[in-house]
């Protein structure tokens, strides 16, 4: 899947695009991963995601510890919103 | 028309008499006849005797010459003189030549009689005879006689004995008629008294026996057959008394006891049929609930599938039964043979019949329902009676069919111009042994397929020549049947192939035909992620324009992920089926059995949600149900959602 990043001095922003589901959670888990140990802030914008299964909620969950809570995930369509109350993150991550 | 005894025994008594009668006076007749023969042989005799006694021989010459000499005259007077002594009619002296007697003399006993043989039998008289065989019997020596002569000389018997001449030798003969008229009339008038005095005898018995025999025999059998005639089992019967021999009274009193016998069976016959009227009228009733609940043709067309069913017992009531009920999703079907026929099959099959809906309504799996209903079986069961029965459920959905055989025919399955029996793992009849272990097996039906089960009664049904109607026939009759009426058309053939036969089974039979929605899709998938976005794009175009889209491929993928991640199974059958309100999605695989839903992982802390355990959750949250069952090895899961 095409993931859009954008790199500042200590913090980064990934822009995922379509689905993210399990046949392409891997290229999600790898952008989180390719994150320097500088990057402190974290911000995934949903504004181009269509869909997010559990596979996409992991990697939520792992790059929130990974930035040690600072996470900010925006622009999340009505239908993922859905799937976040769904699971009660909608309660855990900031969401903008 | 048969001869009346009596009058037989009347007629022959009297023909045996009247012979005896005849006989009788023919006999007394032959007897006084020969007495007075021998009566007259003994005057003869004596005549004979005294004759020669007083004549050592005669001269004939000096006889012969004159008849008024002085020997003839005294001769002739010694004659008369015999005559009178010894009733002799006449007395005369002739020689014979060849066939003619030369007279010499004659006297008679009374004095006319003596005047007229003076004249007629003088000295030379000349008499031609035919039968000379007397004179030469006497001429021989002999006392010849009787002699019977009737003449104008009277009825006479003759006899003749020979005289020696002056040189020794037998000259000449003498002959002696004697009147038998009176003696003859006498014994007949004898004979005529004797055989009436027997007639009137013998009559008299015979009048007296057959009164008797009338009335004591006769007129008693009469009385008893006008009796035998007129008995009337309803009618008061008077004993019928009877005062005759020992025999008759004992037919009159065999009567009193067989009318009194009949009687009492009619009143027997009488309840018996009162009672089998009831019974009948029992057994009517009994039929018209039994066809309440199975009834003998049924038809149904619904949206998912059609329904045909044939049910006609042997007896009144029949141990066979079908039964076809729906839920929402559901069509449940049940066939089953209950050993036996008749009523008590009749009760059994009631029982069964209700106790595998309840559990199948309940939502027992078919193998479930048969298992436990055996246990229930096994425990209350004095009859010893069994049932062999197929239950199965059709999703209405999927086309899944979930079915589970207690020893009962292998069903046949349809599909275009293909047919086949389907070979079921057979667990056995039910209410036999306790551990039934029972297990289901599934197929899938396709769009139009149908499964037709029946009872041994249709593979049994015996034709005219004794042929069972068998496997092949019935493969054959539906392989025949291409317009979908499985049921009725092979029902056609098994009536034809049994035509003029009485049905000696039950015969049911029930064919289910399963029409998909009009959006179904049914395929195997190989168990890997690049099968996600292939089923993805078919539930955007299935579940196109409805809100749930996304969440039900979400939740779609959650269990396929399931399925690809743990089951080591290599192939995942899919079907999605969307009717008007609704999407169904099926999966099934081989690998090792796992239930998601038994098997959620608790809910954790948000940070822990990093090692996944939130997808099947989220699954069972969006579809509105999710089963999940194991059958024959594969996992079986089906969801289904509301638009």
């Amino acid at each position: 899947m095409t993931i859009e990043k954008i790199l500042n001095e200590n913090s980064a922003v990934l822009v995922p695009e379509g689905w993210l589901d399990a046949a392409n959670a891997a290229d999600f888990s790898a952008a989180i991963d390719e994150l320097g140990s500088d990057i402190t802030e974290l911000t995934i914008d949903m504004s181009k995601l269509e869909y997010i299964s559990s596979a996409g909620l992991r990697l939520v969950v792992a790059a929130h510890k990974k930035m040690k809570g600072a996470l900010t995930v925006t622009n999340a369509s009505a239908e993922i919103m859905d799937v976040f109350r769904m699971t009660g993150f909608d309660k855990k991550l900031n969401l903008k | 028309m048969k001869n009346h005894a009596l009058r037989r025994i009347a007629a022959t008594a009297i023909i045996i008499i009247l012979v005896f009668l005849a006989l009788l006076g023919f006999g007394s007749e032959v007897f006084l006849r020969r007495s007075t023969a021998d009566h007259c042989h003994d005057k003869a005799e004596q005549i004979k005797n005294i004759y020669t006694d007083l004549n050592e021989y005669i001269d004939l010459d000096q006889l012969s010459k004159d008849a008024n000499s002085d020997p003839y005259i005294t001769m002739r007077s010694m004659f008369k003189l015999l005559c009178e002594s010894y009733d002799a009619k006449y007395i005369c002296l002739f020689t014979v030549s060849g066939h003619e007697l030369n007279y010499i003399m004659c006297a008679a006993k009374t004095q006319e009689d003596d005047d007229r043989v003076k004249n007629e039998r003088k000295l030379g008289t000349k008499v031609r005879v035919e039968d000379t065989s007397f004179f030469e019997q006497a001429l021989g020596g002999k006392l010849s006689g009787p002699r019977q002569l009737d003449n104008s000389y009277g009825y006479v018997y003759s006899y003749y004995f020979p005289v020696k001449d002056v040189n020794g030798k037998n000259a000449a003969v003498i002959g002696i008629d004697f009147d038998v008229t009176d003696m003859i009339k006498k014994a007949d008038r004898s004979v005529i008294t004797l055989v009436i005095q027997a007639a009137a005898l013998l009559f008299s018995v015979l009048g007296l026996f057959l009164f008797v025999l009338l009335k004591k025999v006769f007129l008693p059998i009469k009385k008893i057959s006008t009796a035998m005639n007129e008995f009337d089992p309803e009618k008061e019967h008077t004993p019928l008394k009877i005062n005759s021999y020992q025999e008759i009274d004992e037919i009159s009193e065999s009567f009193n006891k067989m009318s009194g016998d009949i009687k009492g069976y009619i009143s027997d016959l009488k309840a018996m049929a009162d009672e089998r009227a009831r019974n009948s009228a029992e057994l009517h009733i009994a039929r018209r609930i039994q066809s309440g609940m199975v009834p003998e043709g049924m038809s149904i067309k619904a949206k998912n599938f059609d329904a045909e069913a044939f049910a006609v017992p042997a007896r009144e009531v029949g141990g066979d039964f079908y039964d076809c009920f729906e839920t929402d999703d559901r069509v449940y079907f049940v066939i089953a043979d209950v050993s036996g026929k008749g009523v008590a099959a009749a009760l059994f099959m009631a029982m069964i019949k209700n106790m595998i809906k309840q559990k199948l309504k309940a939502g027992s799996s078919p193998a479930d329902a048969l298992n436990t209903s055996n246990d229930d079986l096994c425990a209350e069961n004095p009859e010893g009676m069994f049932v062999t029965v197929f239950a199965a459920v059709l999703d209405k959905r999927t086309g899944e069919l979930i079915y589970a055989n207690a020893g009962h025919t292998p069903p046949l399955l349809h599909y275009g111009t293909d047919v086949r029996f389907i070979e079921p793992e057979t667990g056995i009849a039910l209410g036999l042994f306790e551990d039934s272990d029972i297990t289901d097996g599934f197929l899938i039906l396709r769009d139009g397929e149908s499964i037709t089960v029946y009872t041994d009664g249709i593979t049994e049904a015996v034709s005219a020549d004794k042929q069972l109607f068998g496997s092949q026939r019935l493969l054959d009759a539906a392989a025949a049947s291409i317009d979908k009426q499985h049921t009725n058309d092979i029902v056609k053939a098994v009536k034809a192939f049994t035509e003029g036969c009485e049905q000696s089974d039950d015969m049911t039979m029930l064919t289910i035909t399963y029409h998909s929605s009009e959006q179904h899709i049914s395929e195997i998938l190989p168990a890997e992620m690049s099968s996600l976005g292939v089923v993805r794009d078919k539930l955007k175009s299935l579940a196109d324009g409805s809100e749930k889209k996304l969440k039900i491929i979400l939740a779609f993928e959650e269990l396929f992920v399931n399925i690809i991640e743990y089951s080591g199974s290599e192939t995942v059958g899919l079907i999605l089926d969307r009717s008007e309100n609704r999407l169904t999605i099926r999966l099934e695989d081989s690998g090792t059995e796992f239930d998601p839903l038994t098997s959620m992982p608790d809910e954790k802390e948000f940070e822990d949600y990093d090692s996944g355990g939130m997808g099947i959750r989220m699954a069972a949250k969006i579809a509105s149900e999710i089963r999940h069952s194991y059958i024959d090895g594969k996992n079986i899961l089906t969801m289904t959602f509301e638009l």
